[in-house]
């Protein structure tokens, strides 16, 4: 089997690297919990390239607007049709920021609607149990950007599998630290990056 | 009127009863027949149906008058037969119709009435076939209104290969939505019928109100509108058994493409004056609605960023299929700052309602305000400065564990209190060696100057190699274009050299077991270290900082115990496959004994596949499904469609269940 490398999309619009510490952040996590074979460190591959389809998942985030280019689009639609998970996280965690209204529209026009993702779906139990849904961010209970707690996050489906996850909670900030520092936190707050990846290479 | 005159009228009226009760009884029973041949016949088939329930409704109306009539009614018949009614004339009508009665006998005669006799006989003789005529009227207006349903039942109940009881003729009326502003047209006998999306289709078949139409589970009558949907289908048409299958082929209606001409590249501006030109081209399917630019500006940096958007030269085109767009975006206007960046791009709209799909948009031009004095900062590197270790420890977090130390010094032993502040040193000593790291790699392009070269080091004292780093940085700044006597990368990094060195001192007093005396230079460490982090960085977007997790040491070391799921199988993927191919061989082996089944099994198999078709493709199995429909030679656009429809892909589920953590 080969292993999973955690790829980091790179696209034209934008601050796609605003968090580059969350690759070795989330591979550390599913080396330390899951006996998933993983690559040390993380790529970075271009949305519009065909490379993309080499990786299972792809990570996007950033605070700037966001307009795809039409190699972009068609890639992503292309990406997610043939099987692939786009994990999108806001990293403004703003509902009125112009990285979601942007992304959200172009994830529309590329991929299909979002929808909400129920608290009972197989992504918060993929492999830890997640029972209330999708856990807060620090940068949520501080009341940064929309000084929302946001209870959902939104999806867009293949059938019954989610293709894309859209995060509004700031996972970038929260989790754009060394690996090692995790020995400073009670609870890992890493663990549902874990389920995210676990569900897209599993379903 | 003489008694003769009397008995002759109800002769007539007896003949008239007669003949009524025999033609409701014939009719009845041609209805009877058209009634149930009705479902079950069309065109030809109930042309003859009609023909036989007529014959049949004549043989009958004439059998039964004749049977009535018997030998006629004839005067003195009929006077037998009021004779027999009423007994009291005692046969003087008779003999007074035959031979003439005694005028006494013909006055008692004549003041006999009769007429009630009549009346009940008249009454009795139709009643019977007047029910039985309404009864066959309602049997037959039954029998048309449930039709398709019956015809249905009888095509399921027989497993046999269905057969169609004659092509149906239809006319189909292609209506576009009236945003469109595209004429209708009418398409005779269609196999495919390509229409956009929001059309109404008008079926008819030379004006038979029983038309049905069918795609999936949605039915409707002829006389309803069929709106095309944006899912090709199957429309069935059906009119008894007779029916013909019509592929609707939706054209989406495209969103309008859009050409951003001007700005043609993405540029840095020095300054946030002026105005530059926009310029885009627009074009549309089928007309545009509105145009414009559309501009998001971006403010602020790191973590913190506030936007504003707008549109510039919006303008309606009232449906025109292209258009140029023009405009002006003015710096000064929006009072940029230096820093902000413009996202710019053209928006248009079609002629549908204002829904997303109505909307296209060109490629976003970025335009960036350079920040002061960005042109006096060429020395920045091409990517981003790595970021420090963070699994070492703060230097705010090493004054924390040495105050706390200081502290409980008098509670310590002194081997205990000597072990803690060395390893506070090792602490110290590792985070120098990160800050040296960023200190060096600026100066002297070496990114581990420190440790890439630890043994040559060691022989130096922190003097000589804080001498070799500002030897260094002035190297540096000989090569490099800057302006006054201090380089900027000297100026964002010089709070760092400050740091370094005082991390030596705090170091080495931190070796020699005396933490206090440590203390005030790790304090001026810190005030460097915030000096430079408040110091503005510039660099551009590139490869970011490359960290290395070692995964074999942390490998299944977590705190936490998940519980895989259990894996589930996807769904397979819609794509022209195996099955695909046999249903195409099938069909050309049914286009041998049934031409019109094969000919529906391909309309069919071609609406199936029609998202993984190519256009040529597509065309063929059009014009195969016409040729075979009418008789013609489909060889040559069998073969065609067989080609492109390609090997047979082979799909195997090899996924084995995954274990999860072992």
């Amino acid at each position: 089997m080969s292993e999973f490398v955690f790829a980091t999309a790179q696209y034209e619009s934008g601050d796609w690297d605003s968090a580059p510490l969350v690759p070795a952040n989330i591979i550390d996590s599913i080396a330390r919990y899951t006996s998933i074979p993983v690559a040390p460190t993380g790529v970075v591959v271009s949305l519009a390239s065909a490379d993309a389809l080499r990786y299972p998942f792809l990570f996007f985030t950033g605070h700037l607007p966001v307009r795809f280019s039409e190699a972009e689009r068609a890639m992503i639609r292309k990406y997610l049709d043939r099987g692939g998970f786009l994990f999108v996280d806001d990293h403004n965690h703003d509902i009125d920021g112009a990285f979601h209204k942007t992304v959200s529209e172009e994830i529309e026009r590329a991929a299909g609607p979002l929808v909400d993702v129920p608290k009972r779906h197989a992504i918060y139990s993929s492999f830890f149990s997640f029972p209330d849904g999708p856990p807060n961010t620090s940068h949520e209970l501080n009341g940064w950007g929309d000084n929302l707690i946001h209870r959902e996050l939104k999806a867009v489906m293949r059938g019954d599998r989610i293709a894309l996850l859209y995060s509004n909670k700031d996972y970038s900030s929260e989790w754009s630290y060394h690996p090692e520092n995790k020995r400073f936190y009670s609870v890992d707050n890493t663990r549902f990056g874990v389920n995210i990846v676990v569900y897209a290479l599993t379903r | 009127m003489t008694l003769r005159d009397r008995v002759a009228r109800t002769s007539r009226a007896l003949a008239a009863v007669a003949a009524w009760r025999s033609l409701l009884s014939g009719t009845s029973v041609g209805v009877v027949i058209l009634a149930l041949t009705w479902p079950f016949t069309t065109g030809q088939g109930r042309a003859t149906a009609i023909a036989i329930a007529l014959a049949a409704g004549v043989i009958v109306s004439w059998w039964s008058f004749r049977k009535l009539r018997g030998t006629g009614f004839t005067v003195e018949s009929v006077a037998l037969w009021i004779e027999e009614r009423i007994p009291s004339l005692g046969y003087g009508l008779v003999t007074a119709v035959e031979r003439g009665a005694p005028p006494g006998v013909e006055r008692a005669v004549a003041a006999v009435d009769w007429s009630p006799v009549t009346r009940d006989a008249t009454r009795k003789a139709l009643l019977a076939p007047a029910i039985g005529f309404m009864a066959a009227v309602a049997l037959l207006a039954a029998s048309m209104t449930m039709a398709p349903a019956i015809s249905r039942l009888a095509n399921r109940a027989s497993p046999g290969p269905r057969t169609i009881a004659g092509p149906l003729d239809v006319t189909v009326r292609v209506e576009p939505p009236a945003y469109a502003r595209r004429r209708a047209e009418s398409l005779r006998n269609p196999s495919v019928v390509r229409a956009l999306v929001g059309s109404v289709l008008r079926v008819n078949s030379d004006g038979r109100d029983s038309l049905m139409l069918r795609a999936g589970d949605q039915e409707s009558r002829a006389d309803q509108p069929w709106r095309v949907g944006a899912r090709p289908v199957a429309l069935q048409v059906s009119a008894g058994s007779s029916s013909r299958l019509i592929a609707i082929d939706p054209v989406p209606d495209s969103a309008p493409a859009v050409q951003l001409q001007a700005p043609p590249r993405d540029t840095v501006l020095a300054t946030p004056d002026g105005a530059f030109a926009l310029g885009a081209d627009v074009r549309d399917d089928l007309g545009i609605r509105r145009a414009a630019f559309e501009y998001i500006v971006s403010s602020g940096s790191g973590e913190s960023f506030t936007f504003v958007s707008g549109t510039i030269a919006a303008r309606s085109l009232d449906g025109a299929r292209t258009a140029t767009l023009n405009g002006q975006f003015s710096l000064s206007a929006l009072k940029l700052k230096p820093g902000d960046f413009v996202h710019l791009r053209a928006v248009a709209t079609d002629l549908r309602d204002d829904t997303a799909a109505a909307r296209g948009a060109s490629e976003t031009r970025t335009i960036r305000i350079a920040r002061t004095g960005e042109y006096d900062s060429v020395a920045v590197e091409a990517a981003a400065p790595p970021e420090a270790d963070k699994a070492v420890l703060s230097q705010r977090m090493l004054i924390n564990l040495t105050e706390a130390l200081v502290r409980r010094r008098t509670r310590l032993s002194r081997e205990t209190f000597g072990d803690e502040t060395r390893n506070i040193a090792r602490d110290q000593a590792r985070l120098r060696r990160q800050v040296g790291d960023l200190v060096f790699a600026r100066l002297g392009g070496d990114s581990s100057a420190e440790h890439g070269s630890e043994e040559q080091r060691a022989a130096m004292t922190p003097e000589e190699l804080l001498k070799a780093a500002e030897s260094a940085a002035a190297s540096a700044g000989a090569v490099l274009d800057f302006e006054g006597d201090e380089t900027p990368v000297v100026a964002v990094n010089r709070p760092l050299l400050e740091a370094y060195n005082f991390m030596w001192d705090a170091g080495r007093e931190l070796e020699q077991v005396a933490p206090e005396r440590a203390l005030p230079a790790m304090y001026r460490a810190l005030e460097a270290i915030q000096r430079a982090r408040a110091a503005e960085r510039l660099y551009l977007r590139s490869r970011p900082p490359r960290a290395v997790v070692d995964v074999d040491r942390v490998r299944l070391q977590g705190k936490e115990k998940g519980t895989p799921a259990a894996r589930e199988p996807r769904s397979p993927a819609a794509a022209v496959g195996r099955a695909d191919l046999a249903r195409f061989a099938r069909l050309v082996a049914l286009a041998r004994t049934d031409a019109a089944a094969a000919s529906d099994s391909l309309l069919v198999l071609r609406i199936d596949l029609l998202g993984n078709l190519p256009a040529p493709a597509a065309a063929a199995a059009a014009d195969a499904a016409d040729a075979l429909r009418n008789g013609r030679d489909a060889t040559e656009s069998l073969a065609a469609l067989r080609r492109s429809l390609g090997p047979g892909v082979v799909a195997s589920d090899s996924l084995s269940r995954w274990r999860g953590a072992k």
